[in-house]
């Protein structure tokens, strides 16, 4: 029998990771069932991304009903939307909240489905997906930070995209210009200003949504059609039905996760936790108020970068981003308990820096 | 009050401690030989649901207040969470008022039941009526109880269980909450003697198991999915029209008042002014070879005065000690952010940002800095009052004129396009 040529190899990898004859009613309601066990739970961590995605997608929509994407406007916009337009502050609110949940939710997915090795054949396409997904979200969030263009918003922008300066001293050669360039196809111009905020926010509401869109609908389809992943080393002992069971549980977690968010947004400002000269509209010529930082969801890069040098951090991030894409084949043949005590230290780490990032700082630095 | 709010309540908190966790060891059989006669009861729907349902959250949000005392105030002080706290207080204290009568009512209405309660089953439920009645009553005649209650009531129980006891802190209260925290420990009192300890256990292990057959898995699961669709349609339906009426106010926009238009119309002029003066910035340093950044009489040793040089970047005015103006680079060289303009006793101007210190004549930052480049100076002319250049110096601190004091004391400096690169 000859062996099989590259392109017949290229199409069984495909098939086999992808496989559309499943595409049917039968096999994605009927026949479909989820395995029961201690980590069933880490099967709705996805659905509740999904949740706060489509909140966001819903209230990102009603915002731009009342936003204005001008350097002159944007500010004053929020300002209008938030304390004379019924129910504005809420929808922000909801929105603002809803960011926050969506990005804490998606870390909580990335650790749980590493933990349960759900990348495993034949789910590395799903895995790949997942980490682009990640990336994305981070960007709208970093995009959708500069978008109220008040202080806070345009100074954090601004030394982000003044690192990206600073990277391109340690890079050799030609790659060096990539940072500059990049900063400067994003800033559009000497500083951060009208072409920054245009850009920013083309990206936010149209860019990265698309990119999002078939994304996800790959990531979507891919799990509907391999099914769950076994979760478990030992295989599970029980199954429940996706539908209508599994459905019905996962809507009842949407239901409570919903209604928190809720009571958050309804009870409190998620701009209360920024002290006001930050969240006064930004002036290009006065100085930079103390107390610039990023979303808390940049906590975990911002507070390293603070301590150690730069070029350590830059090895260690390029070296982690090309990691995740690698998972799946980096640990093929790692147990669950393994991966399991990884997703721990992620997660310990995670928790530790995003809650005591300031105070290591102020320890390790002294003063504030 | 001393005997009310403090013995009354060490007594109670003491005896319904000990005294529940004997009870609960001798429950086993007691809610083996009591629960079943509640199997008998049809209506376990419109009593236990309701007072479990509304006693145990009516209960949690106490204990939050009490634990989270400070969240709890800053979620108070929103307008909206009072009401809603305030509207679903009262609502679930009225649904656990109802759900008790009626376990009240079917109580005695049983014969078997009545039976089996003794004079003290009868007092409890008798308290317990009057702990949630005047819970009722003081969260409508005296509203906004979730708020003053925080200065109240929380800090007396906490005061109770720091054993410093401070009972003014509710002495003053009006009578219904009185006679409600007296009450409350009265029940607490009672509760270990009295056999309806089993009433503050969750309502599910005393479901219905004898009376109907039990169900197949299949019709459990089907009846399950129809109770799980109903709900999502009913909740969808509710929250759809509630969504829909508010994003239509959403929509339809505000009403504003001839101030609120006045002050939002003014904020946006001072924007579109701001604007105007960052396009005007842009267009002179096209168009000059010079541009003006103040007298020099303006200019001071200690307080910087914020320019742009030619690129826009921000850049400080200062006088230097030599009495002639100083200019240094405003943007950090760590990250960018715009150095303050203050100078210290060390004569350093600070980064906020990250908290780099640098030295205005020098540039220099200090060796602790995450700053590790020196701020650039810049270049600048002197003119006299006529418009004759009388003085210059390169950004490298070279100086072409010898002016006298008075001529620079009456001069204005300028940067110029000629020494636009050294920034």
């Amino acid at each position: 029998m000859p062996s099989p040529t590259a392109w017949e190899r290229i199409g069984r990898f495909f098939r086999e990771r992808f496989p559309v004859e499943k595409l049917s009613y039968d096999e994605l309601v009927r026949k479909k069932t989820v395995p029961i066990h201690r980590r069933s739970w880490g099967y709705y961590t996805g659905g509740l991304v999904l949740l706060f995605l489509l909140i966001q997608v819903v209230t990102g929509i009603f915002l731009l009903f009342y936003y204005e994407p001008t350097a002159t406007d944007a500010s004053s916009s929020i300002e209008y939307l938030t304390h004379y337009v019924p129910n504005g502050e809420f929808l922000r609110n909801i929105h603002a909240w809803s960011a926050s949940f969506m990005i804490g939710f998606l870390l909580l997915h990335f650790l749980t489905t590493l933990a349960m090795k759900s990348f495993e054949r034949p789910r590395e396409l799903t895995w790949l997906a997942g980490v682009l997904l990640l990336f994305l979200t981070f960007t709208f969030g970093f995009t959708g930070y500069l978008l109220p263009w008040n202080q806070i918003a345009v100074n954090a922008t601004k030394v982000v995209l003044q690192s990206l300066v600073q990277a391109s001293t340690f890079l050799p050669g030609g790659l060096a210009r990539l940072p500059l360039d990049v900063r400067l196809a994003l800033q559009g111009g000497e500083s951060v200003g009208q072409p920054t905020l245009s850009r920013f926010f083309a990206i936010h509401v149209v860019l990265l949504p698309v990119l999002l869109a078939i994304i996800l609908g790959f990531h979507l389809l891919s799990v509907q059609l391999l099914g769950m992943s076994q979760g478990v080393d030992t295989p599970a002992k029980r199954y429940e039905r996706f539908f209508p069971s599994y459905i019905l549980k996962d809507l009842s977690v949407w239901t409570v996760a919903f209604f928190v968010l809720f009571f958050l947004a309804l009870s409190i400002p998620f701009a209360s936790f920024l002290p006001y000269p930050l969240t006064e509209p930004f002036y290009a010529l006065g100085p930079t108020p103390a107390g610039i930082k990023p979303e808390w969801y940049f906590y975990f890069v911002y507070y390293p970068l603070e301590l150690l040098p730069f070029p350590v951090i830059l090895a260690g991030m390029t070296v982690i981003m090309i990691g995740l894409f690698l998972i799946p084949w980096m640990f093929r043949k790692s147990s669950r308990r393994a991966l399991t005590a990884l997703a721990v230290a992620g997660a310990l780490y995670l928790l530790i820096i995003t809650i005591f990032g300031h105070d290591i700082y102020q320890l390790v630095r002294g003063g504030s | 009050m001393l005997v009310l709010y403090v013995i009354l309540a060490y007594i109670a908190i003491f005896v319904f401690i000990v005294g529940t966790l004997y009870r609960l060891r001798a429950m086993r059989h007691a809610a083996a030989t009591f629960a079943p006669q509640l199997r008998e009861a049809r209506l376990l729907l419109w009593e236990s649901i309701p007072w479990h349902l509304g006693i145990i959250i009516i209960l949690l949000a106490h204990l939050i207040e009490l634990i989270a005392r400070y969240p709890w105030q800053l979620l108070v002080d929103r307008p909206f969470a009072l009401w809603l706290f305030e509207g679903l207080g009262l609502a679930l204290s009225v649904t656990s008022f109802v759900g008790l009568s009626a376990l009240l009512i079917q109580r005695f209405a049983s014969p078997r039941l009545r039976a089996m309660i003794g004079p003290i089953d009868i007092i409890l439920l008798g308290v317990l009526l009057w702990v949630v009645g005047t819970g009722i009553g003081t969260a409508i005649a005296y509203r906004w109880g979730t708020a003053w209650s925080t200065s109240t009531t929380v800090p007396y129980v906490i005061s109770l269980l720091a054993l410093h006891p401070r009972p003014d802190y509710v002495s003053a209260l009006p009578w219904t909450a009185q006679a409600h925290i007296v009450g409350g420990w009265i029940f607490l009192l009672l509760l270990p003697f009295s056999r309806f300890l089993y009433l503050f256990l969750l309502p599910l292990p005393l479901a219905p198991a004898g009376a109907a057959p039990p169900l197949e898995p299949t019709d459990l699961a089907r009846r399950n999915t129809l109770r799980g669709i109903a709900g999502i349609v009913g909740g969808s339906v509710l929250l759809g029209g509630a969504g829909l009426a508010g994003l239509l106010r959403y929509l339809a926009g505000p009403n504003l008042t001839r101030e609120q238009s006045v002050t939002l119309d003014q904020e946006r002029l001072l924007s579109l002014e701001q604007a105007t003066q960052e396009r005007d910035l842009i267009l002179q340093r096209e168009r000059e070879d010079y541009i003006l950044v103040a007298a020099v009489s303006e200019l001071t040793l200690t307080v910087g005065k914020y320019f742009t040089d030619y690129q826009l970047r921000p850049a400080l005015a200062f006088l230097g000690r030599d009495g002639f103006p100083m200019f240094i680079s405003a943007k950090c060289t760590h990250l960018g952010c715009t150095v303050g303009n203050t100078v210290n006793a060390k004569e350093q101007i600070l980064c906020p940002c990250h908290i780099s210190y640098f030295n205005i004549y020098s540039g220099i930052p200090t060796p602790q800095s995450p700053a590790k480049l020196p701020l650039p100076h810049l270049g600048w002319v002197l003119r006299d009052p006529q418009g004759t250049e009388i003085a210059s110096q390169t950004p490298d601190g070279r100086r072409v004129g010898q002016p006298t004091p008075a001529q620079v004391s009456s001069a204005q400096v300028y940067i110029t396009r000629r020494f636009s690169g050294g920034a």
